[in-house]
């Protein structure tokens, strides 16, 4: 077809003003009360928490093998899975890593049906920071950085960065462009929210008096600085209190960010982690700014996959480590086989516990000075919606890559397909992510396990119908991620918590690698845990070697 | 009341019946079409407009408890009513969709209004004529003819009241017959009437406001002019992607995809004679081609034209488009039947998946897509797809992409020349007149581009040599302008797009 020279009418714009309109048409579909029930299946899939749940119980078989092994690597995310590819990379190959999960990645893990890939929990990384070289390195070494420009700045796949629209928000009754949205803020909130964001990038480019940039990811090379540390003895709450931050748009932006990346309210997070995710990402790029991101159909999953690529002779699944315990300058091991179900001993030389905190304190059979309990996660749930006919979704704004509503206490969701050219289809993949974060972390992990598919699917659906009144119309399927530990969140004073030292040291020959010591859970930080882990093994080993 | 007793004026109330109902069903046919050609989406349209409709009717029923006396003069008063409001119906929609902001408000209150007095009407009847049959004759009687008038309304719309009349004049007749009803009967019962005075003025008074729309419509709908596809619709048809809109006027014809103009037959010659031969010309033996987007046949008319060409791959969403110019006898004159040449492959999905797993080389390439309207469309004018381009593209090859209007949207036209040229290619802008678009503008890409061409066709009816100068030369109210580059993550030309001819609108 030739190009649309005449536009009769309006155009697109107004048209769609005028539909905002007929918003309460829907509305009255809805109630119909001859519309069909719903016509699709809910089921509740991800990690093998009956598995996991078998530690509490505690009662495993005697081992009936011994196996002498010179590392073990507890636990098969991104973090494990780093420190394995850092093993391997330094011609270090005697090595084993078990996963509890029948699959690898942890967060990063992602599912598929016959409409696309989708992720269960991470979606996405940003554009990393430059300096942040082993990343760049692995980046490159998969093809996702195809280059580097005249400046020696690398150039992204196109395919990998978020297309346009990233971005929406149900605001004010609309589908609004970016979050925040560039229109339908008042004079009041629009200056406010400048004023926040303008102060926080100001600290991209600040340097502290120890010479380390005020915050950067990795996390643990941001200055320790007085001036920026002291933000860590508030939550981000207080601090916006007594900096007179007011409108109601900003404290709902900046909770929404903290429960967006951190699993945890403005009430409960620490004023330096708000900070960091505001300021530290300063990546650059040939072909993106340091506010693109890279994403794909299945998420991080993709990551994972490219992880495991370089290190697949070494992973063992549904292998459940159930305690480890010092004997005469080695380590042993007990690990569950569930396929088996039996128990093999691993004598190890060394060992990298991959594994988050609430994981170790069941497993670790010796005293190690850690307060567990200074470790917090709260509860979340990822679930994965086939969406018959996604146009249906669109709106003011067309359906974007991350869509959140103003009014609802989910995250909003992602658009799995968002990544694709393939306009001819009609149905897509969205990930909708809820967490739970009101009361105590555990409060809130005893209400969601009790509860079945039922509930959730009316849970899911009761909240998107705020923002698509059709949606049950829309469904085919649902897949619901019940995670009871979603992420780490970051307190007041976590980063002066001295189990955090206590687990960056590690032990004689056992090391810590989880994302969770680094007090913020992104694939960035779990990447570099890996590395740090790995380099201690590498660094005893040459020790013992020379 | 003993008028009513006459068996002969029993009758005429049941006939009443049947054309009240005919009426009635006409109205929210008409309703829901223009809904549906206005608004797009004529499942939710047309559902969203017949339940409101049948709702309203339902208030009606209920309202006519309160008519207690006079139910004759009452039953002439709302069938003049339900004669004006049906009978403009049509016509106040189409101004409001193009002057008022509250179009849906409109749209429905019309609805509320036509359904709640056609809703009094049966109610108002029956109880007119209960004392004359016993109940279960009454019922069987009155519904009988109702259901039949309601057969014959959906019959007659689509068959002969759309294709002959247009919906203007559809609803001005309709309008007519319900005043002629309350004519009929007010002279039939003259002495059983009160306030006859009163109504036959009204009524002679609609009956001339209609007779002046009716006779006028086609004057209202030039009017309404960007609307004016209504008329003479030949072919309508929603795809999972598009509406399809095929219009034909004093042997014109046009086409529309979702209200936008996609050719005129008088003069679409200009149109792809500039988008094939300034480039395909320069193109030494030309053999494989490929064309994105053009589903419509008539690029591929003019590419037929060189006898080197052996094989010509178009790639088009949408099915029914190159399914509707494939088979259509008017079309097929059209484009020469050129989708039924063999040396045509025609392929019905999305171009850029098509593009990222195709590995064939072509040594001309013609790009046809909508204009960058929105974020789907988007991606096929981004640094990405060019850069696709280039590895299907032959080194001595060049491609050519319409890129709307270097008049209205200067910006928009010069950032698919910059995006282009972003991606390693050169380029060649160029534009010419149509008289159906105004000025239209295109941007040929290559690394090496012969000055001079290798074979033109003759019988060209626009294009020669000597245009090819003019074409190529921008005068300074379309000369280039510095423009940001069109990528997958900033899709900064459909904001160009939008910004420019939003104010043109």
């Amino acid at each position: 077809m030739s190009g649309e020279k005449f536009n009769s009418g309006m155009n697109r714009r107004s048209f769609l003003k005028m539909s905002g309109l007929l918003l309460a048409i829907p509305y009255l579909n809805a109630c119909n009360p001859f519309s069909a029930k719903p016509a699709f299946q809910t089921r509740i899939t991800g990690t093998n928490s009956k598995t996991g749940h078998l530690l509490r119980e505690n009662k495993f078989p005697q081992p009936l093998r011994t196996e002498q092994l010179n590392t073990l690597i507890v636990g098969g995310g991104i973090s494990g899975l780093s420190a394995a590819r850092w093993l391997k990379r330094n011609n270090f190959n005697d090595f084993k890593l078990v996963e509890l999960d029948t699959e690898i990645g942890g967060n990063s893990k992602g599912g598929k049906n016959a409409i696309s890939e989708y992720p269960f929990a991470a979606h996405y990384l940003p554009i990393p920071n430059e300096n942040f070289c082993e990343l760049i390195d692995f980046l490159s070494d998969h093809k996702i950085i195809t280059g580097f420009d005249d400046a020696g700045l690398p150039l992204y796949d196109e395919y990998y960065i978020c297309f346009e629209p990233q971005e929406r928000l149900f605001y004010r009754g609309i589908w609004q462009d970016g979050l925040p949205p560039k229109q339908g803020l008042n004079e009041e909130e629009k200056k406010e929210l400048i004023r926040f964001l303008t102060y926080t990038e100001s600290f991209k480019n600040k340097i502290g008096t120890d010479g380390l940039p005020a915050f950067t990811i990795p996390l643990e090379l941001s200055s320790k600085d007085e001036e920026f540390m002291k933000l860590d003895s508030m939550t981000i709450a207080e601090y916006l209190k007594q900096e007179n931050y007011t409108t109601v748009f900003l404290l709902w932006y900046v909770n929404y960010c903290c429960k967006d990346d951190f699993g945890s309210t403005i009430e409960n997070t620490s004023a330096w982690a708000a900070f960091h995710y505001f300021s530290s990402r300063n990546g650059k790029a040939g072909n993106a700014s340091n506010f693109d991101l890279l994403a794909w159909p299945e998420g991080n999953h993709f990551l994972t996959k490219k992880l495991m690529s370089e290190v697949q002779s070494h992973l063992y699944t549904q292998m459940l480590t159930y305690k480890v315990e010092k004997e005469n300058g080695h380590w042993n091991c007990f690990v569950f086989d569930v396929q088996k179900n039996e128990s093999i001993k691993y004598e190890c030389q060394q060992v990298i516990m991959a594994t988050p905190q609430f994981v170790n304190k069941r497993i670790l059979a010796f005293d190690t000075g850690i307060n567990w309990d200074s470790f917090g996660y709260y509860p979340w749930i990822v679930a994965n919606i086939s969406i018959r006919t996604k146009k249906e979704l669109n709106g003011l704004q067309d359906l974007s890559w991350d869509n959140v509503s103003y009014n609802s206490k989910s995250l909003g969701y992602v658009n799995a397909c968002h990544q694709t050219f393939d306009t001819d289809k009609e149905k897509t993949v969205i990930t909708y992510y809820y967490n739970f974060s009101e009361h105590t972390p555990k409060e809130e992990r005893l209400a969601i396990y009790t509860n079945d598919e039922n509930y959730w699917q009316k849970f899911i659906i009761d909240d998107l119908k705020a923002v698509h009144p059709k949606i049950e119309e829309l469904v085919e399927d649902i897949e619901v991620n019940v995670l009871g530990h979603g992420m780490i969140s970051p307190t007041r004073h976590f980063r002066s918590n001295p189990s955090r030292a206590i687990l960056e040291k590690g032990f004689e020959n056992l090391y810590f690698a989880h994302s969770d010591m680094s007090g913020i859970s992104i694939f960035e930080q779990a990447f570099y845990r890996g590395i740090l882990a790995a380099k201690q093994v590498l660094n005893k080993t040459d020790e013992r070697s020379s | 009341m003993s008028l009513i007793k006459k068996k002969k004026n029993q009758l005429l109330l049941l006939v009443s019946v049947f054309v009240i109902a005919t009426c009635g069903l006409i109205y929210e046919l008409i309703a829901g079409t223009l809904a549906s050609y206005l608004l797009g989406d004529s499942v939710t349209q047309f559902s969203t407009i017949i339940g409101i409709y049948l709702f309203s009717m339902g208030i009606g029923s209920y309202l006519s408890k309160f008519i207690k006396v006079n139910l004759l003069s009452w039953f002439i008063q709302i069938e003049i009513l339900v004669g004006v409001v049906g009978g403009v119906s049509s016509t106040i929609l189409f101004i409001a969709f193009e002057h008022a902001s509250g179009f849906h408000v409109i749209l429905y209150s019309l609805i509320i209004l036509t359904g709640t007095l056609v809703g009094l009407e049966i109610p108002l009847l029956m109880r007119i004529l209960k004392d004359e049959f016993d109940f279960s004759e009454l019922v069987s009687k009155v519904f009988t003819f109702d259901y039949i008038g309601a057969l014959f309304a959906s019959i007659l719309f689509p068959l002969f009241m759309v294709p002959y009349m247009g919906l203007l004049k559809t609803s001005y007749f309709f309008g007519l017959l319900n005043i002629v009803v309350a004519i009929v009967l007010c002279f039939t019962f003259e002495s059983a009437i009160k306030y006859l005075r009163f109504l036959r003025i009204q009524a002679f008074i609609a009956t001339l406001l209609l007779l002046i729309g009716f006779v006028f419509a086609e004057q209202i709908q030039t009017y309404t002019e960007s609307m004016s596809f209504n008329e003479n619709i030949i072919f309508s048809k929603s795809s999972p992607y598009q509406r399809i809109i095929l219009t034909s006027d004093k042997g014109v014809t046009k086409l529309y995809l979702n209200n936008n103009l996609q050719f005129s037959s008088a003069d679409e010659y200009r149109y792809h004679e500039a988008l094939v031969h300034p480039g395909l010309s320069r193109i030494s033996n030309p053999k494989n081609i490929l064309i994105l987007g053009g589903g419509d046949g008539l690029a591929v008319r003019e590419v037929l034209k060189y006898p080197t060409v052996d094989s010509i791959t178009l790639v088009d969403l949408d099915s029914s488009v190159t399914a509707l110019f494939k088979h259509s006898e008017l079309l097929q004159a059209l484009n020469n039947h050129s989708l039924t040449n063999p040396k045509l492959h025609v392929i019905n999905t999305d171009a850029f998946s098509w593009l990222k797993q195709n590995h064939r080389i072509f040594d001309f390439i013609i790009i046809d897509f909508p204009d960058p309207s929105n974020f789907s469309v988007g991606k096929l004018y981004t640094t990405s797809f060019y850069k696709e381009i280039k590895k299907a593209l032959s080194p001595t090859g060049a491609f050519v992409v319409q890129s709307t209007s270097p008049f209205v949207a200067r910006k928009s036209f010069w950032c698919v020349n910059n995006t282009m040229q972003s991606v390693g290619f050169k380029t060649l802008a160029y534009h010419l007149y149509v008289p159906s678009f105004g000025e239209w503008g295109y941007v040929m890409g290559f690394y090496n581009l012969s000055p001079t061409p290798y074979f033109l066709p003759d019988k060209l009816k626009y294009y020669d040599e000597s245009r090819y100068a003019e074409m190529t030369s921008f005068p300074k109210d379309m000369a280039c302008v510095p423009t940001e580059i069109n990528k997958l993550n900033n899709q900064i030309l459909i904001h160009y797009f939008e910004d420019e001819w939003g104010k043109v609108q």
